[in-house]
Formats: C-alpha cells, sequence, structure tokens
C-alpha cells in the first residue's frame, strides 16, 4: 500500500504539472489544509485502485478469496480497551490452537488483538460512535465474554439482542468493591480469579434481589501472562525507590492527596517515581500537569507515562497506592510490601463498596503491606523506612497461593469453559 | 446556483462594508467571520478525523509489514482485505480527514470569483497596498502579500504535531504550489487569503500548545531537524552551481539577446542565495547541537540523497525532451517537416549531452547524480519558459518571480521522488512525457485558426476557370499596413486619423468603412484574403502569403508577375512561389524558434526586427522600387508594411500602449501617402488596394482578452473592432468606377473576388458570395455577421456605427 501511495503521489504531481503547464489554471486551494487534500486524494486512489485490483481478482480468484470472507462463531470475545489485552492473549492464543473459531469484538484501533491475522479469529474494530454502536447491538453468539463490567446497566453498552450469555472475567486482584455500582447486574456468569471473589457478588445479589449468577473458579489469565512474561532483573542502587501509582478520578491518591507526601519522600532521600493510570492523561490531564510542575524541582522525583508499569514495579522497592488493585500485583509479581493511602470514603459513593458492609480488599492491604490513614499521611516517611527494614517476602506467596487460583493454567480453564458453552 | 452563493457572499461582503466603510478592513473582517465558521465546523468533527488518521496510521504500518513478506500479489491482497475487515477499514474512508478542508474550500472559491470580478475595489488602498484589485507589487514589482502568504504557510509546518522533515518538505512544496498559483492574483484576494491562513495559523498555534507535552514535538526538536537537513555541503553547492548557471544565462540575455535585465529573477534569485548563505551560517554557529561540519556531511550522506547515478536515470531525459516536443508540435505549421527535423536535431543533443558532460565535469564538486538532476531541471525550466510566458501573460518572465519558484519545484520534485522512489519518479516522467506531446498535439489540432482550414468549401476551382479570359489586365497592388484601422475605431483610442482619410479620398479612393476581417491574425486574415476564401484548402496559411493562393496561381497563368514584399513572418517554411520577392534572406525558422525559447517567450517581433538581417529601412527601399517599375506583363504587387503594427502579445498591456501605436500609425500614414503617390505617377490605371490586416489590440489585456474577461458575454463593440476591424480603400481604374457590386464589400476577404470578377467577369470563381461570418472570441460562435455583432454587449448591433468621435488634435 505504500507503494501503491508513492504512485498516488506521483500521479497526483503529474496530473498538477500537467494542470499548470499545459492547461491554463483556475485552480484554488487552502495550503493550510492542502496537504490534508493531497492525502486524501492519494487515499482515494489507493481506494479505487484497491477496488479495482480486488475485483479484477475476484473475477478470476473468486474460490481463494471466498474462502476468507468472515464467518461468525458462536463464541464472542469483546475487549473495549487495549490496555486490557493481557487478559485476553493467552485465551485467544490457545483458541487458535484449538481451531476454534470465535468472534473478537474491540472498541480500541489499538488493540493488539487485531494484528492476529488467523482463521479462527474473526476480528472487528468497532468505531467509537453511533456506527460502532449499531454494530455492536446486532452481534450476536451463544456467548459474550468480557473483563468489561456495566454492559447492560444504565448509561453503559447495552447488553446485545443476540448474546445468550453474557460472562465476565477479572483483570485485576480485587472483589467487586471497587466496581461501579451495577457493574455485573447484567452479567449471567462471572469467572472467578478465586473464591474471595464469592462473597461481594452473593452479597450485591442479595441485596438488589438479582437472580444468582453461576460463578466458576478459573483463575486469572492476565496475571498468568504478566507472570509468564515478566523479566526479573536486578538494579544496583544508591537509594531505595518508592513507586506512586495513582488511580484516575477521585479514588487516586493524586487527586486526595496532591505531591506533598512525595516531595517528603524526596527529601527523605528516597527516589521517587510517580505513575498516575494511564487513563488520567486522558481525563485529568490539566492536573497532571499541574502535579509535574509542582515536582519539577526536585531531581529524585520522575514521571513514567508508560502503559505497560511492569519496568517501574520491577525498579521499585516499595508502592505507595490507593485502592487499586496494581497494589496486588506489586505484592503477588515482584513480592514487595505495598503501603494503602485511605481514600475518604465520600469519593467512593459511587462503587459498589458503598453498599458492601466489609471490603476484602482492604482487609488484604493489611496483610501486604500498610495502611495510612487520611490525617496520618505526614508520618508516611517513617511508616516506609520500617517497612522497608521489614522482610515480608514468604508471606506474601503464601497470600497468592491462597488467594489465586489455577495459577499459570488459568486461560486453559476459560477456554474449556467457553468449548463446553459453545 | 454558483452565481447565488456569489451573489450571497456578496451581500456578506457588503453589509459589512456598509458598516466599515473601508474595503481593506471589510476584507479582513470577511476573513475572519468565515475562518470561525470553518474552525467551528473544523472542532465539531475533530475527534472524528482524529481517530481516523490514527486508524490510518495502523493500518498502514500493517499493511508495509505485509509487503515486506515474500508473497504473492494474491496472498498480499487476500492479507491486506482481512486486515481492512479487522480494522473496519477501507481507503476511502481517509476522504474524512479532508473534511475541514471542505468547509473552508467553498469560502475561498467564492473569494476567489468575487474579489477576482468586484469592480468596487478599483482604486481603493489599504495599508501598504494601492489598487485592491490589482497584485500589491509593493517592493519594486515584487507582490509582498504572496510572499507573506508564503511565508505563514511555511511557518504553520512549524506547529505540527508531530513534525518530520518529509512532512516539512511536502509542505514548502505545497506553499510554493500555491504561491505560483495565487502570485498576480488581486490584493483584496490575496489579503483575504492570507488573513485566514494567519487566523489558521493561529489557532493551530493554540491547540499545538494545548496537546500534551509528550504527544507533540517540540520546538527544539523541529528547529534541530531542520538545522540538520539544511546545512549539509551538498546544498551549498548546488546553490552555488545554481548561482553560476543563473549568471552564464543572465549573461546570454543580456548581451546576445540584449534584454534590460535592471530587475529580474536572477538578481532576486542571487539575493535570495545570499539571504540563505547567511542563514545557513546563523544556523550552523548558533546551534548548539552542531559541533562539527563533517558530522552533518557524515549525516547528510546517510539519507541517501547521493545515490549513483544509474543507467535508467536517462529515462529524466524525456523531461526537458517533452518541452522541446511540445514547442515543436505547437510550431509545426511555421516549421514544416523539415526544419522540424533540423530544430529537433540540434537542441535533442544538447538535452542529452550537457547534463551528462556537466555531471562527469563536476564530479570533483557535486556527486554526478545531483549534478545530472539539476542539469535536466535547468533544461526542462528554460524549455518551460516559452510556454510560462505564454501561460501568465509575461512580456519578458524575468521580470517576474514565478519562474524562480517554479525552478525550485522543478528540481525539488525530481530530486525529491528520486529519493523517495525512483521507479515511480521513472514511471511518472514517461507518463509527462507521453501526455505533453499528446497534449500538445490535441492543443493544435484544435486551435482555432485550424479548424478553419479543416473544412472545405467543395468548389472545384479548376473547372471554373476553363474557357474563361480577362478583359483587362490592369496592375494590381495590394498594399497592407499591419493592424491599420478606420478613422471610426481609431476616434475611439483617442487617435484622430481623418486628415489620412480625406487624402485617400482626393485621390479618388472608394473607402470601405464597414468592413471587418473573419480571422483576427494578420497571417490568416492575408491568408484568406489572398485565396479570396473563407476556408483555405490546404495545409499552410502561409502557402498562400508565400505566393501560392489560388487567386495568385489564377493571375500568373493568365499573364500577370507577382510581386511579394512582406515581412520574413509570411515566407517562414515555405517555398515562396512569387515571381520576385523581398527579403531575400531571412531568418530561419529553426534559428528564430532556437533564439525564442533561449529568450523564453515567443513575441510578435521576434520574426521581424530582433533577429535575423531584416531591416526596415531596407525593406522599404525595396517597396518603392517595385512600386515605381513598370514591366510588359500585368504587375501584382503585394506589399505588407509592419507599421502600424499591433500591440505586444503578451497578454498584458504596456502603460503607453495606445502612445506607441499612434507613434507607429504616423509611420505608417507617412508610408502610405508615399506609396500611394509613387504608384500614381507611374501607373494611374492601376487597381490600388489599401488595407490593414487586422486590429492594434489595443483594449483588454492586448491580447486574446482570455486574462480580462471571463467569457465573451462582456466583449464590447471596440473590443471586437480592436480584433476584427481592418481599413480598406481602393482606387478602381476609370472603366470600373461605375460597378455598382464593387461598393458592396463587407468582408476583407470579399476583396480580390470583387477584383477577379470586374477584371475576369467570365470566371465563375466568385460569383458566391463568400461567408461573412468572422471567428468566434473566447470560445463563443462567430463574433460578427453581416456587419452585425453576435456576441458581448453590443449583441445584434453594429460593428461599426459609422460615427468618428471628435478627438483634440495633438
Amino acid at each position: 500500500m505504500l507503494k501503491l501511495r508513492y504512485y498516488s503521489v506521483t500521479f497526483y504531481l503529474f496530473i498538477f504539472f500537467n494542470f499548470i503547464f499545459i492547461y491554463p489554471s483556475y485552480a484554488y486551494l487552502d495550503p493550510g489544509s492542502g496537504s490534508a487534500l493531497l492525502t486524501s486524494i492519494i487515499s482515494l486512489l489507493a481506494g479505487l485502485l484497491f477496488t479495482l485490483r480486488r475485483a479484477f481478482y475476484k473475477m478470476f480468484f473468486k474460490k481463494v478469496l471466498k474462502s476468507n470472507s468472515i464467518i461468525s462463531g458462536k463464541i464472542i470475545i469483546f475487549n473495549d480497551s487495549a490496555i486490557y489485552w493481557n487478559s485476553y492473549s493467552k485465551i485467544v492464543k490457545l483458541l487458535i490452537k484449538y481451531k476454534i473459531h470465535f468472534q473478537y469484538y474491540t472498541f480500541d484501533k489499538n488493540d493488539k488483538g487485531l494484528l492476529i491475522d488467523s482463521q479462527y479469529m474473526h476480528s472487528r474494530y468497532l468505531f467509537n460512535n453511533l456506527f460502532g454502536l449499531a454494530k455492536w447491538k446486532k452481534i450476536n453468539g451463544n456467548i459474550l465474554l468480557t473483563t468489561t463490567p456495566h454492559i447492560g446497566s444504565k448509561g453503559y453498552l447495552v447488553r446485545p439482542v443476540g448474546v445468550k450469555k453474557l460472562v465476565h472475567f477479572f483483570h485485576s486482584i480485587t472483589d467487586i468493591g471497587y466496581y461501579k455500582k451495577y457493574s455485573l447486574d447484567a452479567f449471567d456468569e462471572v469467572l472467578l480469579a478465586g473464591t474471595f471473589q464469592t462473597k461481594s457478588i452473593r452479597s450485591i445479589e442479595h441485596l438488589r434481589n438479582l437472580k444468582q449468577k453461576q460463578l466458576i473458579e478459573v483463575g486469572l489469565p492476565y496475571f498468568d501472562n504478566m507472570l509468564e512474561n515478566i523479566n526479573y532483573y536486578s538494579i544496583t542502587k544508591k537509594k531505595k525507590t518508592i513507586l506512586i501509582a495513582s488511580s484516575w478520578g477521585n479514588k487516586g491518591i493524586l487527586k486526595n492527596y496532591g505531591t506533598k507526601f512525595a516531595i517528603q519522600l524526596s527529601q527523605a532521600g528516597y527516589e521517587v517515581i510517580i505513575r498516575p493510570h494511564p487513563h488520567s492523561f486522558k481525563v485529568e490531564f490539566l492536573d497532571i500537569k499541574k502535579y509535574q510542575k509542582l515536582t519539577s524541582f526536585f531531581k529524585s522525583i520522575s514521571w513514567d507515562h508508560t502503559c505497560d508499569p511492569t519496568r517501574v514495579m520491577n525498579e521499585a522497592d516499595l508502592l505507595i497506592s490507593d485502592t487499586s488493585s496494581i497494589r496486588f500485583d506489586f505484592a503477588f509479581i515482584f513480592n514487595k510490601p505495598v503501603i494503602t493511602l485511605e481514600i475518604p470514603e465520600i469519593s467512593l459513593s459511587t462503587f459498589e463498596i458503598n453498599d458492601l458492609k466489609e471490603s476484602w480488599n482492604e482487609d488484604l492491604a493489611l496483610k501486604i503491606g500498610e495502611v495510612i490513614k487520611y490525617s496520618e499521611v505526614s508520618t508516611i516517611v517513617k511508616v516506609v523506612s520500617n517497612l522497608l527494614n521489614t522482610k515480608k517476602e514468604s508471606q506474601l506467596l503464601l497470600l497468592r497461593n491462597e488467594y489465586i487460583a489455577n495459577i499459570n493454567v488459568s486461560a486453559d480453564k476459560v477456554v474449556s469453559y467457553l468449548r463446553k458453552q459453545a | 446556483m454558483g452565481e447565488l452563493f456569489i451573489k450571497l457572499f456578496e451581500d456578506m461582503y457588503l453589509m459589512i462594508f456598509s458598516s466599515m466603510n473601508s474595503h481593506g478592513l471589510s476584507i479582513l473582517l470577511l476573513s475572519l467571520l468565515t475562518s470561525i465558521i470553518s474552525i467551528c465546523l473544523s472542532l465539531f468533527f475533530k475527534p472524528y478525523i482524529d481517530g481516523n488518521k490514527e486508524l490510518e496510521k495502523i493500518v498502514f504500518r500493517e499493511i508495509k509489514k505485509i509487503n515486506s513478506n515474500e508473497i504473492n500479489s494474491i496472498e498480499r491482497l487476500i492479507q491486506i482485505e482481512r486486515l481492512y475487515n479487522r480494522f473496519n477499514y477501507h481507503p476511502f474512508l481517509n476522504f474524512f480527514n479532508v473534511l475541514p478542508l471542505l468547509f473552508q474550500l467553498p469560502f475561498l472559491i467564492l473569494a476567489y470569483y468575487f474579489f477576482s470580478d468586484f469592480s468596487s475595489l478599483k482604486d481603493q488602498s489599504f495599508l501598504f497596498i494601492t489598487d485592491l484589485s490589482m497584485p500589491d507589487k509593493t517592493m519594486f514589482t515584487l507582490n509582498v502579500l504572496p510572499v507573506f502568504m508564503t511565508f505563514m504557510s511555511i511557518l504553520s509546518l512549524f506547529v505540527l504535531s508531530s513534525f518530520s522533515i518529509d512532512k516539512f518538505i511536502r509542505g514548502c512544496a505545497l506553499a510554493i504550489f500555491f504561491f505560483i498559483l495565487l502570485y498576480q492574483e488581486p490584493s483584496s484576494l490575496l489579503l483575504f487569503w492570507t488573513f485566514n491562513i494567519s487566523i489558521m495559523f493561529f489557532f493551530n498555534l493554540l491547540t499545538y500548545l494545548h496537546l500534551p507535552i509528550n504527544s507533540r514535538s517540540s520546538f527544539s526538536d523541529t528547529f534541530r531537524m531542520i538545522t540538520g537537513f539544511l546545512i549539509n555541503p551538498y546544498f551549498l553547492k548546488i546553490i552555488i552551481l545554481a548561482n553560476f548557471t543563473f549568471v552564464i544565462y543572465g549573461i546570454i540575455l543580456k548581451y546576445f539577446l540584449q534584454y534590460d535585465l535592471s530587475f529580474s529573477v536572477f538578481l532576486i534569485f542571487i539575493l535570495f542565495s545570499f539571504l540563505l548563505l547567511i542563514l545557513f551560517c546563523g544556523l550552523f554557529f548558533y546551534s548548539t547541537n552542531i559541533k562539527s561540519f563533517s558530522e552533518f556531511t557524515l549525516s547528510f550522506k546517510k539519507m541517501a540523497i547521493v545515490d549513483n547515478i544509474s543507467f535508467y536515470d536517462g529515462i529524466l531525459l524525456l523531461l526537458p525532451t517533452s518541452f522541446l516536443l511540445q514547442i515543436i508540435i505547437l510550431n509545426s505549421e511555421m516549421l514544416g517537416i523539415e526544419q522540424i527535423f533540423k530544430v529537433f536535431l540540434f537542441i535533442f543533443p544538447l538535452i542529452v549531452i550537457v547534463p551528462i558532460m556537466f555531471s562527469l565535469m563536476l564530479k570533483f564538486f557535486l556527486p554526478p547524480l545531483l549534478t545530472f538532476i539539476f542539469i535536466i531541471s535547468v533544461t526542462a525550466f528554460i524549455l518551460l519558459l516559452p510556454s510560462l510566458s505564454f501561460l501568465y501573460s509575461w512580456y519578458f518572465y524575468a521580470d517576474n518571480v514565478i519562474p524562480l519558484a517554479i525552478f525550485i519545484l522543478i528540481f525539488g520534485f525530481i530530486l525529491y521522488l528520486r529519493k523517495l522512489d525512483r521507479v515511480s519518479l521513472y514511471a511518472v516522467t514517461c507518463l509527462f512525457f507521453f501526455s505533453m506531446v499528446g497534449g500538445s498535439t490535441y492543443t493544435f489540432y484544435n486551435k482555432e485558426d485550424t479548424k478553419l482550414k479543416s473544412s472545405s468549401l467543395g468548389r472545384d476551382k479548376t473547372k471554373l476557370l476553363e474557357n474563361a479570359s480577362f478583359v483587362s489586365k490592369p496592375d494590381i497592388y495590394l498594399l497592407t499596413y499591419d493592424a491599420y484601422v478606420n478613422a471610426e475605431t481609431l476616434s475611439n483610442y483617442g487617435i484622430d486619423n481623418k486628415d489620412q482619410e480625406k487624402f485617400l479620398t482626393s485621390l479618388g479612393f472608394d473607402l470601405y468603412p464597414n468592413t471587418y476581417s473573419i480571422a483576427s491574425s494578420s497571417l490568416s486574415t492575408m491568408s484568406l484574403v489572398l485565396e479570396g476564401s473563407d476556408k483555405i484548402h490546404g495545409d499552410s496559411f502561409r502557402k498562400n502569403t508565400a505566393g501560392n493562393s489560388e487567386i495568385l496561381n489564377l493571375l500568373k497563368d493568365n499573364g500577370y508577375v507577382t510581386h511579394g514584399i512582406l515581412k520574413p513572418y509570411f515566407f517562414l517554411g515555405e517555398k515562396i512561389e512569387y515571381d520576385t520577392f523581398f527579403p531575400k534572406t531571412y531568418p530561419k525558422p529553426n534559428i528564430t524558434l532556437f533564439q525564442s525559447i533561449i529568450s523564453g517567450a515567443f513575441h510578435f517581433d521576434a520574426f521581424d526586427e530582433r533577429f535575423g538581417d531584416f531591416k526596415y529601412e531596407e525593406w522599404l527601399l525595396e517597396k518603392r522600387k517595385s512600386l515605381r517599375s513598370k514591366g510588359k506583363a500585368p504587375r501584382f504587387v503585394y506589399a505588407h508594411s509592419p507599421f502600424p503594427k499591433h500591440s505586444q502579445n503578451s497578454g498584458q498591456c504596456l502603460k503607453d500602449e495606445v502612445q506607441k501605436f499612434s507613434k507607429r500609425l504616423k509611420i505608417a500614414n507617412l508610408e502610405m501617402k508615399i506609396d500611394v503617390k509613387t504608384i500614381i505617377e507611374q501607373n494611374r490605371d492601376a487597381i490600388i488596394i489599401i488595407n490593414g490586416a487586422d486590429g492594434p489590440y489595443l483594449t483588454g489585456d492586448c491580447f486574446t482578452l482570455k486574462n480580462f474577461y471571463n467569457d465573451h458575454e462582456q466583449i464590447t463593440r471596440l473590443d471586437l473592432q480592436d480584433r476584427f476591424g481592418t481599413f480598406l480603400a481602393i482606387k478602381w481604374p476609370q472603366k470600373t468606377q461605375n460597378i455598382k457590386s464593387n461598393k458592396q464589400i463587407i468582408t476583407l476577404q470579399d476583396t480580390l473576388p470583387k477584383i477577379i470578377n470586374t477584371i475576369f467577369p467570365s470566371s465563375q470563381l466568385f460569383r458566391k458570395t463568400i461567408s461573412n461570418k468572422s471567428l468566434g472570441i473566447l470560445g463563443s460562435g462567430p463574433a460578427i455577421k453581416n456587419g452585425i455583432i453576435q456576441i458581448g454587449i453590443n449583441k445584434s448591433e453594429k460593428l461599426f456605427e459609422g460615427v468618428i468621435k471628435s478627438v483634440k488634435k495633438e
């Protein structure tokens, strides 16, 4: 296509030269957006050439082209964002390995799933507009597996009429306490990371008088994927490194605590890496810019903008976070301690935790490190120092095995489940 | 529909003007309003456009990967189709990207039509602009607004979210393209458009500043990339070579072809180069990233712009060859087969040898490929100049800055494409070659004069001549004065020529004040006059003017001796059939053509005074000699004087065009008086025909009016008199003075048939009156029929009203 594009460029210039050199020209264009016009003309020509070429091959190689047309599968996988590809990648690989036809839909053009060219995987990018939503509504199959909550909830994606069973699986180590309210209400089944998630799901069902969902323990495919792909490496450092990972929105530590505690840690001689949730750069960009400006004078404070947190997690000796599930990834994959900064309850009113009596996450937070209350944040340097001097590695390993089921084989469990259902 | 929108635009403008009371401010406000509308619409669709661009980027990246795989074309197509399916993509979707342009474009088109034709702007000044209806010409003859427009366009490239040298080059090329396109447009349009671009620039700047720092190119990176691209030894060497080449070319023009180069494109080029050198030096010493000159030499070498020259680069020679063939084809009527070969065989080897020779000679200075492309661009540029001069109506192209921009564009285009994809360059050169040759051939066969000669009256003249004989054989003098018109037309220019007409009537001449020519050029007019026809048989107009017309052959067959004392222009490429003729030697068409190519324009005077040995004084002596001589055999003398001569045919009137014509008219009048007296003294019974061949071309653009009117509906009576109008006075012999039909001559082409009918009554040759429909103008049908105007403002009125305006005598 690039070659085709170059030909189109030259073709356009050829027309242009002919136009001005043989005939008087009265053409009139905007220099500013002329470049866009140029590109569009190229695309138009490229499109035309592609269509003609396709028509030609269709005429003479009908069978070859026909075998590559879309076939719908009974299994549907839906991923709304590229950042969750880690959860799907192993499942997709296995489905292809077992030659099971399935449909794959995504609203994110950067989704790596779209790059897989397989006769069993029938992928389609859905535009994030009315056309895409119309297409979404028309999806049909026996089972729709997704890690995206909210489907069928008011104000979110509607449940496609043609889908018989809506199934959720987790993309983090958490119960549903930190899911937005009504997230899983419309789902038929939930694939659990471990039995610890049952309690919160059943509580919500009971509270809202919902039909009981079938709960199947499969494990955490994303966690397995991380374990498989992580490159552990040791860095010789003079200073200890503290990673501050903030959620986006109201439950984020940056929003609630600002950067003062980070500066304190920096002044206490720690290397500090601040990593806002990737979504923060989209929805609260100005706030992030403000925080960056406030810390710009401190050389030992750096900011991480990458999508994949594994590098900074590997570098860090300790993590400070809020309600984010990155705490458990850090604790269970890297076996390092975590400090949780308490978020005032008022900020969590839109989450399921508001309706639940207790939070599994916060219980676990106490086991993997320390929890600092909002009013006690000034003690952070002391808490960090104490925690870094306490060895917790074996304790963390035990906790991991206790809570997460089917480590390393979770994707097989999911695929096995899907085969039965389809 | 279009007119309705233009009307709305005009109403909008007038509404603003009524409150502002200043045309300049109204233009700026109108530009601001249209920009705001465009920006609002663009913002609304921005998410769609951005999303689409991002999608396109991903898909193109994946296609590149597919193309790099070693698979057959069917498999490649299948993979691409599957990719399109996955991404829900089709190349047609990219037309989305052009949405902002689609919002902006209608306003710009409206502005173009509105400002090009808005008479209220005439003589209205604003800031440094003296006339908003004309190009600004603020610095000497240089238009400043287009320069500023180009500057703003290039500046806008610096606020791109992702800057790249590739985008920078393309953006600059586009800016130069628009500079060429709009350079000669009215300053009102440029003001509107430049302001529009400036607003868009500030809007883009704000958008750029609002972008997250990590998702946009920083100014320092952009600056470093441009510096890295510009500061390299080859770039500087090319500028030095270009200066050297243009200085040599300038010397040829100034000292060999005697052109005035007081303010020319070459001076601008040298100045421009000098500024570039200062810029380079400034960048070199200022930039903290530049450590050494050799570092940049190395980095530039890596850019693969200095590929080795390949055998296939010879295809590029087709580019200048196509321009050469275009010139030859369009002038083939003048040249003839033999001369075409001579021109081709003379210039073509130069096109081939010069680039190869210089590439080898300058090997120590520049890589051969760069020199080769540079010389090809120079030859292509020089061969293109005559077409450009015609297209832009330049009297002398070197007075204009556009050729410089075009040269940069040609050179840059070849160089860029050679680096990008040389196969494409070869392909496009071949396509260009064939299209130029085809286009020129098509243009040649479809021009008006050619159309005229392609049809035939279908009369078999030979049969009509059988058994016929002359009753008398008076000498016939056809004295043509180029672009001489009647007193009525002249009075419209403010020239009083009544005395000359009185002089002729006092000698017994009959005046024909209502005659016109059915053609509008000297050559076609006189060719038709000598043929006595409204259509020409055969291949060439010059065949008739060189003495081989039906009437001249008829006269010769009946004992007449023919004499031709003409301008060399009427002989070129034809065998001369007059019994005696002058000038005996004249510049060969191939030499004239070559000189015209070198000078960059085909001027009317190129075939007369400027080139060759022909001198007016010598010609005049020869004419008088011929008029005085008297032999035993009857004589037909056709003398075509170069005076008063119509305006130069550049398509732009000179400031003193009418005054110059008036001076030349005086010379023609004097020449005419002496001519007539000379003949009458020797030969009282001769038939003397005094005529003009076409109009003086003093109205509108002093040429075809294509630069002055949008269509033929705006043409006036004077425009038609100025082109088709002629002069005709005949002194009939005593015996034939009372023949009524002789008084009825409508078109100039009817003159000789009337005379043949008088002296040759038994012939049936001209019993049928020839058509009196003139040719069209600006694509119209016949402009004049039976002396009645058929087109324009004075449609259905007489071409000549018979009213001679009173003019104050000088």
